[in-house]
This record gives structure tokens, sequence and C-alpha cells, in this order.
């Protein structure tokens, strides 16, 4: 009866857990849901079964053998098969060329077979999209066409079992029905499937039962055809049944702030999303929250400058133009990017150099530094952000990842910005340094400072912010102010699901169907 | 679905442009160039264009997969200052002369192929290198020009088959067809995954390490080839003989074409890229320019072509 059967896999990665104890048994010809918030350990799990991560402890029994699977070579010999978010197409490569890539017909003495891969390439790629030609190279194609091509080649390879990794992401309505249909077509035939996704409707319509991990943990399992498909349920397996208070610090007795700082209307992140609208007061600081990669990122690279999008946005009631990060950083709008080492620092040069190139770029200057004038202003930044160790001649690439995040935050200090846009600041920071972050931030926004923040952490949002809002596929759908803060709240505004204020069309067109 | 016919092969594959420039190219030279079309005429210019053409083709397969070659001049001086150094009338020392710089080239495919695959050097720095060593060893063989080629060789060189087949011609037609027997093979398939996308074609469990090795050693064998008709074309072994193929073959590589950021292109385009360098280089000739104006002319070309070839993808970045 079971496919598959993981039993208590775990995974460390230098001390930090990425799963615990994770369990899994497939059913032959059955979907499983697998659901679980961002880090909770379900894409670790999914690359153990697929041989991408050798898991530390547990077991994996196979069609009915222990198995232990090192490769993604290994598993597609057992017929195991993931299609994996990051598509893995050549795109100077025609479809069936990279349909049939890595396992090609072959005829006599190891000579190609194309017609043989054309035709199989043909064959599947007419159940997803059969206006699509194979000679099509896949540079050409859309991002869903991708997918499609990319779940085909899979399909192509008959799994036993098919591992799909958010697979409908960038699909549309009408597409994912086509991917559902056959997802039903391979469950016939016998094959299993594991699928995951964040949008609870898929989940209700093509699942057969889901399991739920939370913390690096399977919590628990809900069977579709003895149970009923309770939103509820599932939300509150997601996100832990202890309600956390919020930690509303002293943020309620904040007096409410009127004056605008920023605003944003008409920027549109995905092309046929809804534009986004929204503002900022002045000394306000609002969180941007939601599934990661919904488009908190790329708002904050449009307002930076980097990814320029239509829209307007006005600062201070002055109309600006964001066409380069130039633009942005001369109105007062700077950003505290995602990856530091990437796009904050130059991690071989020292902290003096690092706190003052910021300057060079955007104050006019005379022929000559001020080197005196600059230092003193590199010295203050160090002081008032407590960098450790106080050297401004210290190379960054040595300073603790806090400390290199207040070098790129206190960079900015000296340009007294008006809005200061926080991508995931805390990601790899330790917890004291953590908090002397959002100190600093906090005391900025205190100074009249606007602060937009992205953090992937729910607690982290909370902890300091007047106001989430949470975006879902580029759009803000949900508001949520202190009194909402509860991590139920948030999971469900996350997921979108009916118990969140906002009902959406879709969820309301499935619920009919069901 | 309908299969692809020859004329829309081409057209996918950018060829049509370069197919243009060549026959303008030659047009410019018919005109300028005595009795072109004289069978004479035909045999002399392909014979000086060969050598070019088949270490253009070397070229194209490291660079299709995604790597550069900057070995190939100083490969091929190798290669000739062997047989030149070994070689007499007697046929057992000329096969030896031959059998010798297969070797040597071989085992410069190999130490190019594990630097590059194995080891992860970049393979800008680390053929360059490989280049030096070429080098260094040619002049420990022949520290001067000089040497001995059989006469057989030149003669074999400049004659016809059946007075309408140039030997020239056969020896690239031949490569050609080399070429044409790995197309039919994975190891072709996968140049272009790997030159394309090397995460991509990891993930599709290619061995990405023994992919780039394979290409460095295909390209041995129009590396040989090349040293073969570069001695037969000169007569001698000399150390600097080959210090112009490596810009030239990358020149011809990109005039063809053929993406230096690999997995875009085809080894085609790469002999029309070559055979463009040498009727450029005919029409400065026989216009009576001075042979200084020849490399400025060639650079102006291939920053156009480099220019051209990258126009679509800045294109598409605009709208994104």
């Amino acid at each position: 009866m079971f496919l598959l059967r993981a039993k208590s896999l775990r995974k460390t990665y230098g001390g930090v857990t990425a799963l615990r104890d994770g369990s899994l048994e497939c059913r032959r010809g059955k979907v499983c849901g697998l659901l679980g918030a961002n880090g909770s350990g379900k894409s670790t799990f999914s690359k153990m079964i697929s041989g991408v991560v050798t898991p530390d402890d547990g077991e994996i029994w196979f069609d009915g053998e222990q198995v232990r699977i090192s490769s993604p070579q290994e598993a597609k010999k057992h017929g195991i098969i993931m299609v994996h978010q990051h598509l893995s197409l050549i795109p100077e490569l025609s479809i069936w060329e990279n349909m049939t890539l890595g396992f090609e017909p072959e005829g006599k003495l190891g000579f190609l077979n194309d017609e043989d891969s054309r035709k199989l390439a043909e064959r599947y790629l007419a159940k997803f999209a059969p206006e699509l030609s194979v000679y099509a190279k896949v540079k050409d194609l859309s991002l869903a066409q991708k997918q499609f091509v990319e779940i085909a080649k899979a399909v192509a390879q008959e799994p036993k079992l098919l591992i799909l990794d958010e697979p409908t992401a960038p699909l549309e309505q009408s597409e994912v029905e086509k991917l559902f249909a056959v997802i039903r077509e391979l469950k016939e035939q016998g094959t299993s499937v594991i699928f995951i996704s964040h949008r609870l409707w898929e989940i209700k319509t093509i699942c057969d039962y889901v399991v739920v991990f939370r913390n690096g943990q399977t919590v628990g399992a809900i069977d579709f055809e003895t149970e009923e498909k309770d939103e509820d349920v599932i939300v509150s397996m997601i996100s832990g049944k202890e309600l956390k208070l919020a930690k509303n610090r002293e943020t309620a007795d904040r007096a409410p702030k009127k004056e605008r700082m920023l605003e944003v209307g008409g920027l549109a992140l995905r092309k046929s999303g809804v534009p986004l609208r929204f503002d900022i007061k002045k000394g306000e600081v609002v969180g941007l929250g939601g599934l990661q990669g919904q488009g908190q990122e790329e708002l904050l690279l449009a307002l930076s400058g980097l990814l320029p999008t239509g829209g307007q946005v006005t600062l201070e009631g002055r109309k600006l133009k964001l066409k380069h990060p130039k633009d942005a950083v001369r109105a007062g709008i700077v950003l505290v990017p995602g990856d530091r080492h990437k796009e904050g620092l130059f991690l071989q040069h020292d902290v003096f150099l690092n706190l003052i190139y910021p300057q060079l770029a955007v104050r006019k200057a005379g022929f000559f530094l001020n080197r005196k004038k600059l230092k003193a202003e590199a010295k203050t930044v160090i002081d008032r952000l407590n960098i450790v160790p106080n050297d401004p001649g210290k190379v960054v690439q040595f300073l603790s990842g806090g400390n290199q995040q207040k070098v790129v935050v206190g960079k900015w200090l000296p340009l007294a910005p008006k809005v200061l846009l926080l991508s995931d600041p805390a990601k790899g920071v330790d917890v004291g340094a953590k908090k002397e972050l959002y100190d600093t931030v906090r005391e900025l926004a205190d100074q009249g400072t606007s602060v937009l923040l992205y953090a992937s952490d729910y607690e982290e949002l909370t902890g300091i912010c007047d106001r989430v809002l949470i975006l879902f596929e580029g759009q803000i759908v949900d508001e949520l102010m202190p009194s909402d803060y509860s991590e139920d709240r948030f999971v469900a505004a996350s997921l979108r699901s009916k118990t969140a204020a906002g009902h959406s069309p879709i969820d309301e067109a499935w619920g009919e169907a069901n | 679905m309908k299969r692809q016919n020859f004329m829309q092969k081409f057209q996918q594959n950018g060829l049509l442009s370069i197919f243009a420039i060549f026959v303008a190219v030659v047009a410019v030279n018919a005109w300028l160039q005595p009795g072109f079309f004289t069978y004479d005429v035909f045999e002399s210019n392909l014979a000086s264009f060969t050598p070019l053409v088949l270490a253009s083709m070397a070229q194209a397969v490291v660079v299709l997969a995604g790597g550069i070659d900057m070995s190939i001049g100083m490969s091929i001086t190798l290669g000739t200052v062997i047989m030149a150094a070994t070689m007499h009338d007697a046929p057992g020392s000329i096969l030896l002369g031959i059998v010798l710089a297969i070797a040597a080239t071989l085992a410069v495919g190999v130490l190019n192929g594990v630097t590059i695959g194995y080891l992860r050097l970049p393979s800008i720095i680390s053929t360059f290198a490989v280049s030096a060593v070429c080098y260094g060893a040619s002049l420990l063989i022949m520290p001067q020009p000089g040497g001995y080629v059989p006469s057989a060789f030149y003669e074999t060189y400049t004659a016809s088959i059946g007075s309408v087949l140039p030997v020239s011609l056969l020896v690239i037609l031949v490569s050609l067809l080399v070429w044409g027997i790995f197309r039919k093979r994975k190891i072709y398939r996968y140049i272009y995954a790997v030159g394309g996308n090397e995460a991509a074609a990891y993930a599709n469990g290619i061995s990405t390490k023994k992919v780039k090795l394979y290409a460095f050693l295909i390209a041995c064998i129009f590396i040989v080839l090349t040293s073969l008709v570069v001695v037969a074309q000169t007569s001698t072994g000399d150390a600097n003989i080959g210090r112009s193929y490596t810009l030239n073959t990358i020149a011809a590589v990109v005039i063809g074409g053929i993406s230096l950021q690999g997995g875009k292109g085809s080894v085609f385009g790469a002999v029309l890229g070559a055979l463009i360098i040498g009727f450029i280089s005919n029409i400065i000739f026989f216009a009576n320019l001075s042979s200084f104006y020849q490399d400025l002319i060639k650079g102006l070309i291939i920053i156009l072509a480099l220019t051209l070839s990258l126009l679509p993808a800045l294109r598409k970045k605009a709208l994104a």
C-alpha cells in the first residue's frame, strides 16, 4: 500500500537543524500535499527523497525495501523524480533537446536517435501545451511554458514518485487546471505524487491527504478521504496552536503619525497584477510580510531604483523618478539589501572606506577629499551603532555578521536618509546584534525617518512595526495593525485563506466548485 | 508537427547574416583579385585559408562548451616543431613525427581539460599558462627556426584529386565530417548544455567535468590537422609560427556567431568566420593597402561582430 515510507529523517547544517524529525508515508497512486511555513523543513525533506541532500539519520523505505539515496541519479534509478523550483532547462537548446537531456534515446553504436527523442517530447508536451512546437528554443518561452516543459520532462521519465515543489507558482488559473488534469491521469496510472504548494485551494482540490511540517518536524496529517477539508485546522497546524501574544512593546501608546512621507501608487510588480498603493507616514515603521518571494524584495528594489517599474512614487509631496539607484539615494531613499556580502559591502575594504563610499558617490566634494571630516563622521557612526571593534581600519570581512550589517546601515546615516528600506536585515545575525540593529532602526524612526522593513520572520516584524502589509503574489492582500498581531492571523493572511479578512476571488470560485 | 527544413535551421542558428557577410566579402575579393574564378587562384586561396579554418573549429568546440582556449596557437606550434625536428625522408621518421605530434597535442588537451574541468580553474587564465608551457617546450626543441620537412608533405598539400578537389579543401571536408559524427552523439548535446547553463546541466545528471575534458580532446583532432597543414605549408619548424592563431581563431568564432558565453552558435559558423577573415586579409592585400591595416581592420570587424552578437541580449534586458 505504501510506495514510500520515510521515518524520522534528520539533517543539521553546522549546528543549525534544518529538519529534526521528518516522517511521511506515500500511498500508491495518491497525491500527498506537503505543507508548512517557510523554513519548516519541507524543502529539505523533499531534497532528501530526491537525493540532493543526504539525511544524517532516519530511514527511507521505497517499494518495500530500505534504500539509501545519495544522488539525484540514484533517485532516478528508483523512479523518484523531483521538479525543482529553480528550473533546470538549458535556454539555448530546443524543447525536445531539453526534454530528453540526460536520458537521450540511443540507437546503434551509441548514436543519438533524435526521431525518438522528438516523438517522446511531442507526446508528453501535448498534455500540457499542445500549441508549442518541440523545436522552439526554451529561451523564447514564458515562465509558465518553461514550467510546463520542466514538468513534462519529469513525467516523460515515467516516475513512480513525482515530487512537485511549488509547481504552480508561475502558472495561471487555467494552466493550474491543466496540470491537475495531468496529475489525475498519473494517479490513474498508479504514480504517487508529492505536491508542495502554499495555496490552500490547490491543496484542497488535488490532494488526497496532507502532511504538515512545522519547525523541522512532522506535526500531523489529514486524510481528505475520511476527514473534512477544514482550512482552519490546516492553518492552525501550520502555525502551531499556541497563540503567542504579540509583543506590542510601546508601539501601542505611540501617537499615531499623520505627516505623509512616502506615497506609492500604481506600482505593478507582476505584469497581470493589480498595482500596489500604500503610503508611509513620517517616522513610521511599516513591515512587509507574507510568504517568501511574494514580491517583497522586488518592491524594495523598485523603491531603491534598482528595478525600474512604472508607478508614481511621491516623497514629501514631491514626485520622484526612480530609474537608477542614484535617483533614490539623492532623494533620501536608501536600501539595506538582502545579500549584504554581494550588494551591501566591499568585503575586502576597511570599515572606514565602506562607511564613506555613499558620500563619495552622492555628495559634491572638492577636488581633494576632506579626510579629516570623513574620518570624524565615520567615527560618529561607529560609536552610535556600537560597531565592534570600534576600529575604522578593520577589514569588513573579519567582522561578525551583525557588525557587518551595522556597517551597511551605518554607511547611510551621514546622509540623513528620509526613507530606510530594509530587506531581511537580520538574516544570519545573532540575537544580541539583532536587538541592537532594531533598536537603531527604532531610534531612526523616532527621529523622523520612515522605515519599510521586509523580514521573513514573523516575530521580527511584529516586534518593531507599527503595521504590517501582507503581500501575496505581488499584491497587498491584507494590512495588520498591532491589535491583529498573532501568529495564526499572520499565517492565515499569508496563505490568503478564508479566515483572513480579505476573500480572494480564486478562493471563492473554488469554494463553490467543491 | 512538421520537421524543420534546412533554411529554418539555418536562420535559427543565426547563420543567415554571417552567410550574407561571407558573400559580400567574396564579391569584393573577386572584384579585386585578378583571375579569382580560375582554378589555380581558388586552390591557392584555399590552401592559405585552411589552417585558420581548422584551428577555428577547435576553438569553436571549446567556446561552445563555455570555455576559451588561449593555447591553440602554441599547441599548433608545438606540433609543427616536433614534426620538423623528427622527420627525415624515411617513411618511418615521418610516421614517428606525426605520432609524437599527436601525442603532444593530446597531452596539451588533457592538461587543459583537467585544469579546467576537474580543478575548476578559469579557462582564460589556465589555457594561457598552458600556452606558455607549450612555447617553452617548442623553444627547447627548436631554439632557432629550422628542421626538415620532407617535400612529399608540400607536394601532397598542394595537389588536387582528379584536378577538381584540392587537398586543402578535402582536409576541411574531412574535419566537417568528423564533427558531423560527433553531432550524432550525446557529447554534442552535452557540450551545448554545459556551455549554455552549467548548473542546469549538472542537475540533469550530466558530468560537466567530463564534458569539458572531452571538448578539449575533440579540439585536439582539429589542432593536429592544423599542425600538419602548417608544416606542409611552411616546410620548416618555427617556435613563433602559431602565435597569431590564438586571437585569429577567437575572432573567427565570434564573427561566426558563436557566443563567448558558450552554448550558442555552430561550428559551421566558425568555418565561415575563418573564411571571412581569410578573405578580408586577401582584400587588404589586393587593394594595395599596407599590411599594417590588416590588424586594424580585423580588430574593428571583431568589435562590430561582438556588438551585433550582443544586441539581442541588450534589447531583452531593456525590455525586462
